[in-house]
């Protein structure tokens, strides 16, 4: 059986989707990912990483075990972690991520610790410092950081309301 | 079948569109060209079927409604989703008699509207992302603090 994978990495900016079989290693889905890599990315050492997982899948490990409900969905990057500070009010809280890590899940770290309620949390937004820029909840942290700046700084701001 | 249908058609095969059907935010329905019709997902469980009128895709953006498949006609204005201001300024029957949402990836209330252009940035039409951006707009709005859930029977 077919298994759809969604697949991010520093190489490219937009959401992509590979095919594997069922009995797929993590590295033929490697391989089926860096073919979609520009060709100037030539020869680099790539980690592969599953969304919002702390697990560290070795190679040989079938890609079955990546399965989510929601699907199976990976990134590649050439950090093993990036640098996130997130800045609101006057504070600012700071903390290493794997770059499968989604903004969604940043948000919600970044709100809890610095005291916000969770329906408070929701209403807010990150905001990239260097660009103002709001990524969607679902883009991986390491779709925004470019190796070797394995690192990004944000400010958690307030949601649009729609007026005028 | 004309480009704009062919585009729609591609982007409902994209990793984009398809990944929010995989996430559960919408489904897939139906396509009578040029309306596509989607079902959206509130925080609550309830579906909200968009009608989204895609003529001149990916050029032009799409414009939205609520939408019953029961009647086949638009949704009951007293049936729209409620609640707070950022629900009742988006979602708004009263603006344009209820054929379009009042956000600015929409076709018909980005007219006159300048402004949004700098003030939403992130919210105007991106011919790249394609529909899914309209369906994540209507997603969030659905999963925000301001939706009122509805009344448990």
């Amino acid at each position: 059986m077919k298994n759809r994978v969604y697949v991010q990495s520093e190489f490219f900016l937009d959401l992509k989707l590979v095919e594997v079989e069922d009995g797929a290693t993590i590295e033929e889905l490697k391989q089926a990912c860096m073919a979609l890599f520009p060709p100037q990315s030539g020869e680099i050492e790539i980690h592969l990483f599953a969304e919002d997982d702390d697990e560290y899948y070795e190679s040989h490990h079938k890609v079955e075990h990546l399965k989510k409900p929601h699907g199976i969905r990976v990134h590649l990057h050439r950090c093993k972690h990036i640098a996130v500070t997130v800045r609101f009010a006057g504070n600012s809280v700071s903390h290493e991520f794997r770059p499968a890590t989604t903004i969604g899940r940043i948000r919600e770290w970044a709100g809890d610790r610095l005291g916000m309620q969770s329906n408070d949390i929701a209403e807010h937004v990150l905001q990239i410092v260097v660009n103002s820029e709001q990524p969607e909840v679902d883009v991986h942290i390491g779709s925004l950081a470019k190796y070797p700046a394995c690192s990004v700084e944000f400010d958690l701001v307030p949601a649009h309301r729609i007026n005028g | 079948m004309q480009p704009d249908e062919r585009a729609l058609c591609a982007d409902l095969k994209s990793a984009r569109f398809l990944s929010g059907e995989d996430r559960g935010r919408w489904q897939y329905h139906d396509l009578n060209w040029p309306y596509l019709f989607v079902n959206v997902r509130a925080k609550d469980g309830r579906n909200f079927t968009l009608r989204l009128d895609c003529s001149g895709y990916p050029g032009n953006p799409p414009t939205g409604t609520f939408w019953d498949l029961t009647t086949g006609g638009r949704l009951d204005f007293n049936k729209w989703p409620t609640g707070g201001e950022r629900i009742r300024l988006a979602l708004n029957p009263s603006w344009k008699e209820g054929n379009a949402l009042y956000i600015p990836c929409d076709r018909d209330s980005i007219i006159g509207h300048d402004n949004w252009l700098t003030q939403y940035p992130q919210m105007i039409w991106n011919a790249i992302k394609g529909v899914s951006m309209y369906l994540e707009i209507v997603y969030d709005l659905l999963q925000s603090r301001d939706y009122v859930c509805a009344a448990a029977n």
